[in-house]
């Protein structure tokens, strides 16, 4: 099934290197992939977190933003631009909710992410403005100390099979990272996406709990 | 309008979403119903516009009605609690926030409406704050001042078909149904929720902290 409302599917995976990765480890189902991965490093559906993991984010951010233009094909030439975002609480922390803003990109989006009181483990769901549909596949995971892992096993625009992370790490109360990596092999992630965020006036950047449209 | 409070919580419901009008229902993975009848309106392909929730942002308190026993031809019902909602609009409307409390607060969660801009079709999520996912969705939309919404569940092990039914009155007032079909014939209507507007200065502040709600 293919899903393009992922923020790792804005581009087209470079197929001719995943066509032999895929043929060198996957052979028949990509299914299989999710009890035979021993190599790739970190992957897990199981990390759990707190249910004050994203306390610190809640407020106004400015970003800047670096995507990898082309994926999946050794590629290292990246592209800049900004960013804007506004995240509210919800249920007492226990769901969260920001929109980004990509005023030079012409879209937003909104993520989701909800925590299972009973698994400790937050879902992290995305939705992309131009779409407007929730990705049935969560990214999974927590924080640990100042680190927060992620992970989904999912589909490229292809149909193939891919692993994809987030990373999240608290540099200070103002300051934070993310990441998006996704490994087309079970072997090696390839990060393709990295935002750092400055904390922001709210008053200034938000209105209504949004980012306000202003021209960047 | 806290449906999964008693409602037996939505659980692992995939929407059959290619057993359209009870064809091809060969390929309805997880669906118990197989061919054969579906309850009147039942459609995973109704469509609404992206306008269609413009009308809940801001704060609402309740009147709720929840039929005592369900499933089994009662008629009897019972009045819930008047909880609060407050909602706020994303991405231009087309994502809906609405954030529903009971009045003890005791008992929460949150509605994410979600407009599919390529088939123009709401999906209404459910997040239970003591569940804390996203369940298989409801789908639909509004005509004019009536909006539904299918989907399909599982209650006590069996399989159900959901619907929420919308119904704009005015400005300030809507109303809220939730029916279930048990087999694939007939609705039976177990919970109303009247919808009116409130203040969201007063209606939506929390923990001290201000929520966000649009004007």
């Amino acid at each position: 099934m293919i899903r393009p409302n992922r923020r790792h599917r804005y581009l087209m995976l470079g197929l001719p290197a995943m066509m032999a990765a895929g043929a060198m480890f996957h052979g028949t189902a990509g299914f299989a992939a999710q009890t035979a991965n021993v190599a790739l490093p970190g992957y897990t559906l199981t990390r759990t977190g707190s249910v004050h993991d994203f306390d610190y984010f809640a407020g106004a951010w400015t970003t800047r933003q670096r995507k990898l233009k082309a994926r999946g094909v050794g590629s290292n030439e990246w592209e800049n631009f900004p960013a804007t975002l506004c995240m509210t609480p919800y249920l007492d922390g226990a769901a969260t909710v920001d929109e980004l803003y990509m005023p030079t990109k012409y879209v937003a989006g909104l993520t989701v992410r909800t925590f299972d009181p009973h698994t400790h483990q937050w879902s992290i769901y995305w939705v992309n403005s131009a779409i407007g549909k929730i990705d049935p596949v969560p990214e999974v995971g927590g924080f640990d100390g100042s680190r927060g892992e992620f992970y989904a096993q999912d589909h490229g625009s292809d149909g193939r099979p891919i692993k994809s992370r987030y990373l999240w790490t608290k540099l200070d109360r103002d300051h934070a990272r993310w990441e998006q990596a996704i490994s087309y092999d079970d072997e090696a992630w390839e990060t393709n996406w990295t935002a750092d965020f400055v904390r922001d006036d709210p008053v200034k950047v938000c209105e209504n709990g949004r980012p306000k449209r202003s021209t960047p | 309008m806290n449906r999964a409070i008693n409602a037996g919580i939505r659980r692992c419901a995939v929407l059959s979403a290619l057993s359209l009008g009870g064809i091809g229902s060969v390929e309805t993975a997880t669906a118990a119903t197989g061919p054969g009848p579906l309850p009147s309106g039942y459609s995973l392909t109704r469509t609404g516009g992206r306008e269609d929730f413009d009308f809940m942002a801001g704060a609402w308190t309740t009147s709720q009605r929840k039929l005592k026993a369900r499933g089994v031809g009662s008629t009897e019902w019972k009045d819930g609690p008047s909880n609060t909602h407050c909602a706020t609009h994303y991405l231009d409307g087309a994502v809906t926030v609405d954030e529903s409390y009971s009045p003890t607060k005791t008992v929460g969660g949150l509605f994410v409406y979600a407009f599919d801009v390529g088939k123009h079709q709401w999906s209404l999520y459910w997040i239970d704050s003591k569940v804390g996912k996203l369940d298989a969705p409801l789908v639909g939309g509004f005509e004019r001042e009536r909006g539904e919404f299918y989907g399909e569940d599982i209650e006590d092990g069996h399989a159900i078909k959901v619907r929420y039914s919308w119904i704009k009155q005015d400005h300030d007032h809507a109303r809220w149904e939730q029916a279930y079909s048990y087999d694939n014939q007939s609705w039976e209507t177990n919970w109303t929720s009247d919808f009116t507007r409130a203040d969201p200065a007063s209606t939506c502040v929390k923990n001290g902290q201000s929520k966000v709600v649009q004007p």
